[in-house]
């Protein structure tokens, strides 16, 4: 696996998302900024938006990263750069986790900076930001999973690209063990060829 | 130097042919002298936006009717003296006399007829060009 | 021993509605090879499979001397990929991709990119939404020259630019044959083009290669003979017939292995050669196109 290719990639879809990714950083300081002054309201209206921006940046824009470079066919531009679809999948896997554990990380930090003022309904934020937390993040996964087994369905009948006939494993590239539960979706997803998505193209020439 | 050649698209004639042309015209009229070297095939190739087997077969042509001279490994020059007689031509005219000779004992001419014709269809094409000129 | 850029031998790929069967190539370093056949013919998927992202079923694919698809990075270091459906980022400028592609290929000329954006009158703060057809596919070009690769391999280069930036683009091309070590190997449809700079031709229809050879040979085999024939004479018989049109008494033979021997023979069969017409490589992929569909059905 050559890892500065993937760092390339990695860079090089930030790079195409920058104005999203620091987008967050100023929308998530003024949904904390709610919190901590709005009182009871804004305590739930900040909740609402801590979620919506956790999952707006890290599952949407990572999803956005891999569609839109099959829409927009640019793929053929990034396959013919000197790297494998492994080294492929793993910067988008790689990429968009750390996408999205950037505003994560800080709105987290950031509520648990929030819980040295006072009053004590603040206290309610730790158990609430840890499940909220946890949870977005078990979702992100998921979605992680499923679009990557939606990529390795249309990359098996891909009309202009195909991968060499081998799956990727995701536990050897996540280093570790994954949710199983959502890898057996995947791996199932990747092995039925039964696909209703619009990712999944069809006929090749 | 070379970019002196041009090669014109709607000639019907193989390109082979155009190149070997020109290079014996500038022979002829000296802008390419005797002993001098002239560019390689692949240079030329890319000058003309042509491909190599072509000037490939055009050199190895030339280089037959000793018009050139290929030094292995060095390149090409013009011949000390270049044998500049029309070969090709002679054969193609040989060809398109058979035919016509050919087609006049189909259309049942005599020879003299048939002469007169070709001198006719002479006469035309002179006429014609010197109209041409005058334009 | 000829060194060989590209070497395809018996290349099977199958697919639901499309075969591509027996595929043979052979691309000797130094020359360029022109790639013709009708949309569908199998162009793009044997292309891909050079390029390594595709892998064939059956048969073996060496690309600069590395097995495809197994050694496709170290083969891509080399090679310099531009096809026709290939989209560059919009959102990022030409000079975003010029450097990032000079971070990825340690022989990155920028002198000569420079000179072709110059050349190819691109500017590089220019963002690529912004470009027009011809000069997304220049810009393309100028991405895969600038790397300076041993092999070029374009699919439909010239198609959709205007007849000035088709002439630059060839130049271009033909400049990179200045080194006798780099190859090319481009699918057009534009005949003229391939027959203008091509060393090799090789056609492809319906997933077959049904022709491949020298240049200058397929233009030396294939000839039109017009012959006339008395009334109640049957047709003579010549080698590598591939047509016959024209009427009874005045056919039009389209023959693939013509010999100027061919000509008194004719005669000897009672027929007058009225005329021997050689053909363009236009004519000569629409007859071979034609001769082998028929071949296919009978």
């Amino acid at each position: 696996m050559n890892f500065s290719m993937v760092k390339r990639l990695i860079l090089k879809d930030w790079y195409l998302q920058r104005w999203l990714i620091l987008g967050s950083l100023p929308a998530g300081a003024i949904t904390l900024g709610i919190i901590a002054i709005g009182g009871n309201a804004g305590f739930f209206l900040g909740i609402l938006l801590l979620v919506t921006v956790i999952i707006a940046v890290g599952g949407q824009l990572a999803v956005a990263t891999m569609v839109s470079e099959r829409k927009e066919q640019t793929l053929a531009f990034v396959i013919s750069l000197p790297i494998s679809y492994r080294e492929y999948t793993a910067a988008k896997i790689l990429g968009n986790l750390l996408i999205f554990l950037v505003p994560w990380i800080t709105l987290v930090l950031g509520s648990f900076a929030l819980l040295m003022f006072p009053p004590a309904l603040h206290l309610g934020l730790i158990p609430f930001v840890a499940i909220m937390a946890a949870e977005t993040f078990h979702l992100i996964l998921a979605q992680r999973h499923h679009d990557l087994a939606d990529l390795l369905v249309a990359s098996k009948n891909a009309e202009s690209m195909e991968d060499d006939g081998r799956t990727v494993n995701f536990k050897k590239l996540l280093g570790g063990h994954t949710l199983l539960s959502r890898r057996r979706h995947a791996g199932a997803k990747a092995g039925s060829g039964n696909d209703h998505n619009d990712l999944h193209r069809g006929q090749a020439v | 130097m070379h970019s002196d050649l041009v090669i014109s698209q709607s000639d019907r004639r193989p390109m082979y042919l155009q190149i070997m042309e020109q290079i014996k015209q500038r022979v002829a009229v000296g802008e390419w002298a005797r002993g001098e070297e002239i560019p390689s095939i692949r240079q030329l190739a890319v000058a003309l936006r042509v491909s190599v087997i072509t000037v490939k077969r055009a050199y190895l042509e030339l280089e037959r009717e000793g018009v050139i001279v290929t030094q292995h490994g060095k390149g090409s020059i013009v011949a000390s003296d270049p044998d500049l007689s029309p070969r090709l031509y002679d054969q193609e005219l040989a060809e398109h006399l058979e035919q016509v000779v050919r087609l006049g004992i189909l259309l049942g001419l005599t020879p003299e007829e048939l002469t007169s014709r070709l001198r006719a269809a002479m006469d035309r094409l002179i006429a014609s060009r010197l109209t041409k000129e005058r334009l | 021993m000829k060194d060989l850029s590209v070497h395809f031998a018996g290349v099977s790929k199958k697919y639901p509605h499309f075969a591509l069967e027996n595929i043979n190539l052979e691309l000797p370093t130094g020359s360029i090879m022109g790639f013709i056949g009708a949309n569908g013919a199998g162009k793009s998927t044997t292309i891909r499979i050079l390029m390594g992202l595709v892998h064939q079923d059956q048969g073996a694919v060496h690309v600069l001397g590395h097995a495809m698809p197994a050694e496709q990075v170290a083969a891509k270091l080399d090679i310099g990929f531009v096809s026709e459906d290939m989209r560059l980022y919009k959102s990022a400028t030409i000079a975003w991709h010029m450097e990032f592609i000079r971070s990825i290929y340690p022989r990155w000329d920028q002198s000569y990119a420079e000179s072709l954006l110059q050349r190819f009158d691109l500017k590089p703060q220019q963002k690529v939404k912004g470009l027009s057809h011809g000069q997304r596919v220049k810009a393309a070009l100028l991405l895969a020259l600038a790397r300076r690769p041993r092999l070029l391999v374009l699919d439909e280069p010239t198609t959709g630019l205007d007849p000035v930036a088709r002439h630059e683009v060839l130049g271009e091309l033909m400049a990179v044959l200045a080194d006798e070590e780099r190859t090319i190997l481009f699918s057009s449809h534009n005949t003229q083009d391939v027959e203008q700079i091509s060393d090799q031709i090789t056609f492809i229809d319906r997933g077959r290669i049904i022709d491949s050879d020298d240049k200058e040979i397929f233009l030396d085999r294939w000839r039109r003979l017009r012959l006339v024939l008395p009334p109640e004479a049957t047709l003579p018989w010549l080698s590598g017939i591939v047509q016959i049109s024209g009427s009874d008494r005045l056919p039009v033979l389209t023959t693939n292995s013509f010999e100027s021997a061919m000509v008194s023979a004719c005669h000897d069969m009672g027929a007058t050669v009225q005329a021997v017409d050689s053909m363009t490589l236009e004519e000569i992929f629409v007859a071979s196109v034609q001769g082998g569909r028929e071949r296919q059905t009978v």
